[in-house]
């Protein structure tokens, strides 16, 4: 799967399933504070991760991922491990 | 789904859940597996969620929590694990009512293991009365294990 194809796929999961806005995916967004994802939401990020792109997250795997670049770096290198 | 027998009543389910009465929201199983079960409650006039004739909407999400309860129960009870996880609810989504049951009916509840995440469960909960859907949601379950 190209860089592009699944950086669209993110973005899109988190515009429908966590109504963030377009304009807040930025790549240095911080998950917590600026897209308001929280613990619980956090499960549900991994449910669409597995689901979508087939792999199992790992909690301490996780631990580093504070923007969405960290987090699109993280789906890329495990897409295409 | 119309079932011939229960595999556990309300005096099991008791010593299957955390929950004790008045609060107890599910008085059978009749069918669990990995990834569905179902429960059956009858509303007496006596249960605590009944207002006005109608088991009220914290009744009807309480059974939909105890049956998945329920379920991890049995599933330690079956697999001999004496200590039985405590379930919290994390999260309630897309929940939909339509219709409250009456003092006298039958619920029929079905879980749907959607998936097992961690310590979560995330579960669709689903309420029949006469086979008709009157309210179901999706529930994210946080399992304490000890």
């Amino acid at each position: 799967m190209q860089k592009e194809e699944i950086i669209e796929k993110i973005n899109s999961f988190l515009i429908e399933e966590f109504e963030i806005e377009e304009s807040q995916l930025v790549p240095e967004a911080d998950l917590k504070q600026a897209l308001g994802i929280d613990s619980l939401d956090f499960v549900d990020l991994i449910v669409i991760i597995e689901k979508n792109f087939g792999f199992k997250v790992k909690g301490e795997e996780m631990i580093d991922v504070r923007n969405l670049q960290d987090f699109y770096d993280y789906i890329i290198a495990r897409v295409n491990k | 789904m119309a079932f011939d027998k229960i595999i556990a009543d309300k005096e099991h389910i008791i010593r299957l859940i955390p929950q004790k009465p008045p609060m107890v929201m599910v008085d059978k199983l009749y069918f669990s597996d990995e990834t569905r079960t179902f429960t059956g409650l009858l509303i007496t006039e006596d249960n605590i969620f009944c207002q006005d004739g109608f088991l009220r909407e914290p009744g009807i999400i309480e059974n939909i929590a105890q049956s998945a309860a329920t379920r991890v129960g049995y599933f330690c009870e079956k697999n001999n694990i004496t200590k039985i996880p405590i379930g919290f609810i994390g999260a309630i989504k897309k929940l939909q009512i339509f219709e409250l049951p009456k003092i006298g009916s039958e619920l029929q509840t079905e879980i749907i293991i959607d998936y097992e995440v961690f310590d979560f469960s995330l579960v669709i909960g689903i309420v029949r009365q006469d086979e008709k859907i009157i309210a179901q949601c999706e529930m994210k379950i946080f399992l304490k294990k000890d």
